[in-house]
Parts: structure tokens; C-alpha cells; sequence
């Protein structure tokens, strides 16, 4: 590594410290920004950010930051990241938010779509725990609102 | 209650931004509205989704017949009906199969909603052929002025406008099999200071080898074809 490597230390809300290559940080636009206004001092605090959420950003800056890595090694890489719990996704969602880290983001809401795709409604209820707060009255009458949609 | 059990509804919890933009990627319009019904919280996101409309229209034109036709386009336009009072749209595509005198209207139509109502950013109509070459779809007056399109995909249309062109955002643009008198070209060019990708396929010109091309960034070279041999 060259001497001019720099490092910077990010600490999560329970209190997790992870010192990481400057280079690798500012793929967070939110990190990029302090570091440009020059108001990184020596440790960034993550408000919104858990240690084990944390692990799991750093491992993907880190793999997609490999120099020479091909697309295909990347595209396997993401596939295997977002087979995790819902509860981590949505974590990670919050974090790429936060970060603002749009590609990590949008690849994270993709998968959260590609859950969604091609199910029915109780399916989607069943599957992401969404509780049905209509009467089935009310219900029919938002399926009959927009009766074409439900064809 | 039940949902309390796993974990609670935590989708749900997400900011409404970020549920938009995971609607947004949902390839199938219907079953963004169809998720109305999941819960109030989900009532009425689906109407600030920008929505993809891809209308296919592969299942109505085998065999080809008016009435398929007329079914296709009815199915168009109710779905539009629905979605026109959403924010913006992402696409809006349509593929009829030819320019008939019975579909004229719903062509204007779907035109109208591209450029006047639904705010959309890409728009597609693409018809199969020509039924015959003095009969096409001629691009309406109104429609060469648009602000907020960003990709035009085009195919045996008629783009004869007379006034200005102005299609301000206009980033990419794809003309397929159309006919275009002198200086058209010029004219749409000079009216897109953005554009960064110019298609031409199968494009002539009524008048041979009277085209001169404006510079624009990135724009590839085209050459006009001669109609005469």
C-alpha cells in the first residue's frame, strides 16, 4: 500500500469501531461528502447503523472494490449476499439509505421486488408478516375500485 | 394478533420513499395496484408509483383481427384510465399493430397521455408496418413540445411537424421505418440539446441526399437511404 492510504474510522450506534480504507468509505456518499467538507475529524459516527449491519456493508464495499474482479464473480457475489433473513435485508436497506449508497440500495430493493413478483396479495401478506387491517367488506370494495387490476 | 408473531410487519416500517422505489421494480402495473388491498398503510401508495406500462400486444394480434385490435386498445385505454392521476410514470409502451382508421382514436389517445398528462418519461409506440405508405400515423402538433420525455422510440410514424420542435429533456431518441421530408430532421435535432443517442432504422427521406447533419454530442453518423432505387 502506498503511504498515501488513508484510513478512516467509522463507529456504529453500539459503539463498534471499523477503521477502513478512505477509498473503500466514500462508496457512501453520505461518508464522501464529510470527507470532502473536510469535517471528518477522527471517528465518523453511524447513528443509524448496527455493528452487524455494519459487517455486512463493509463486506460488500470490500468485494466490489477488487480490482480485476470480472462481472460474473460480482453478479454471484450478489446473489448469495441477498439470500439473508428479511429483517437483515430491511437492516441493510436502512443502512444503504443512510449511506446513501444507491447501487447497494437499489440492489437490495430489487430483491425485496423480486419477493414480491408474481404472488397474491395473501401470499405477499403471509410471506412479509403484513397484517390485514380491512373488514372483507372494506376489502371488496378496494378489489371492485380497481377491478381491472385484480382480472 | 397474528402479525405480531414473526417479527411484526417490518416492509411496512420502511420509509414510503423506499417502498415506492421497490414498487417501482415490480415488471407487472397490475400488481402494483393489487397490493391496495394489503393493509391501509398500502391503500393508496400505488398512485405515487412510477409505474412501468408495457402493454404487449403479442396475445391480441394472433390471429389478426379488428376485433382483437379493438380489444387490445380497449385494454390500453383502461389501464391508462386508471393510472393517469399518478405522479409520474417511468415508461408507458405501446405496440399496435398498424395504423388503422379505427384505433385512430385510441392512438391519439395514448399520444395525449404520453405528452399531456401522465408526466411520462418513456415513451414507446412502435406499430408493425404500414398498411399502406400514404397512411400513417402523423405525430400531432402538440406533441413536439415536451419537457419532460426522456426517451421517444418510434416506429412507422409520420414526424411532419410544422412548427418548432422542443423536447427540452429529450436524452434519447429512435425513429424505425418512417418517412421524412427535408429539413425534419434537422428540426427535431435542433430541438433536443440534450440528446446523447440518436437511432435511425430504415429511415428515408421523400427527398434523396439532402440531409445535413447537426452536430450534436454523441451523435453517430446516419445515413439516408435513397428511396429512388
Amino acid at each position: 500500500m502506498s503511504s498515501s492510504t488513508k484510513f478512516l474510522t467509522l463507529k456504529t450506534n453500539d459503539k463498534e469501531e471499523f477503521v477502513l480504507d478512505e477509498a473503500i468509505a466514500i462508496r457512501s456518499q453520505t461518508i464522501k461528502n464529510m470527507v470532502e467538507d473536510d469535517c471528518v475529524s477522527n471517528v465518523i459516527p453511524l447513528p443509524n447503523v448496527d455493528s452487524k449491519t455494519m459487517i455486512k456493508v463493509i463486506e460488500y464495499w470490500k468485494k466490489h472494490s477488487e480490482e480485476g474482479i470480472s462481472k460474473d464473480k460480482l453478479m454471484d457475489f450478489d446473489k448469495a449476499f441477498v439470500k439473508v433473513d428479511q429483517s437483515i435485508l430491511y437492516a441493510l436497506i436502512l443502512a444503504a439509505n443512510f449511506l446513501n449508497d444507491a447501487e447497494m440500495l437499489d440492489m437490495i430493493c430489487q430483491e425485496v421486488a423480486n419477493r414480491i413478483k408474481g404472488k397474491t396479495p395473501e401470499e405477499i401478506r403471509k410471506e412479509f408478516n403484513i397484517e390485514n387491517d380491512f373488514t372483507p367488506e372494506e376489502e371488496e370494495e378496494i378489489r371492485n375500485e380497481n377491478v381491472w387490476a385484480f382480472e | 394478533m397474528m402479525a405480531a408473531a414473526g417479527g411484526g410487519d417490518r416492509l411496512t416500517d420502511l420509509p414510503e420513499e423506499i417502498l415506492l422505489h421497490i414498487l417501482s421494480m415490480l415488471p407487472n402495473s397490475r400488481q402494483v395496484v393489487q397490493m391496495s388491498v394489503l393493509s391501509s398503510e398500502w391503500r393508496f401508495l400505488w398512485k405515487s408509483v412510477q409505474a412501468s406500462l408495457y402493454y404487449n400486444s403479442e396475445v391480441y394480434l394472433k390471429p389478426y383481427k379488428k376485433e382483437n385490435i379493438l380489444d387490445y386498445a380497449a385494454s390500453v385505454n383502461r389501464e391508462l384510465h386508471y393510472w393517469r392521476f399518478c405522479d409520474k410514470i417511468k415508461s408507458f409502451r405501446v405496440f399496435p399493430n398498424s395504423y388503422e382508421d379505427f384505433i385512430a382514436h385510441d392512438v391519439d389517445l395514448w399520444v395525449h397521455f404520453a405528452f399531456n398528462v401522465g408526466k411520462v418519461e418513456e415513451f414507446t409506440l412502435k406499430f408493425c408496418y404500414f398498411k399502406s405508405l400514404g397512411f400513417a400515423y402523423n405525430f400531432p402538433e402538440y406533441a413536439y413540445t415536451n419537457t419532460v420525455l426522456r426517451n421517444l422510440v418510434l416506429g412507422y410514424c409520420w414526424l411532419r411537424p410544422s412548427g418548432n420542435v422542443k423536447w427540452s429533456n429529450l436524452v434519447s431518441l429512435s425513429i424505425g421505418d418512417a418517412v421524412m421530408t427535408e429539413g425534419v430532421m434537422e428540426k427535431v435535432l435542433s430541438g433536443c440539446p440534450n440528446l446523447e443517442c440518436l437511432e435511425l432504422d430504415k429511415v428515408v427521406a421523400c427527398k434523396c441526399a439532402m440531409f445535413h447533419i447537426i452536430q450534436s454530442k454523441d451523435i453517430g453518423s446516419w445515413e439516408p437511404f435513397d428511396p429512388g432505387d
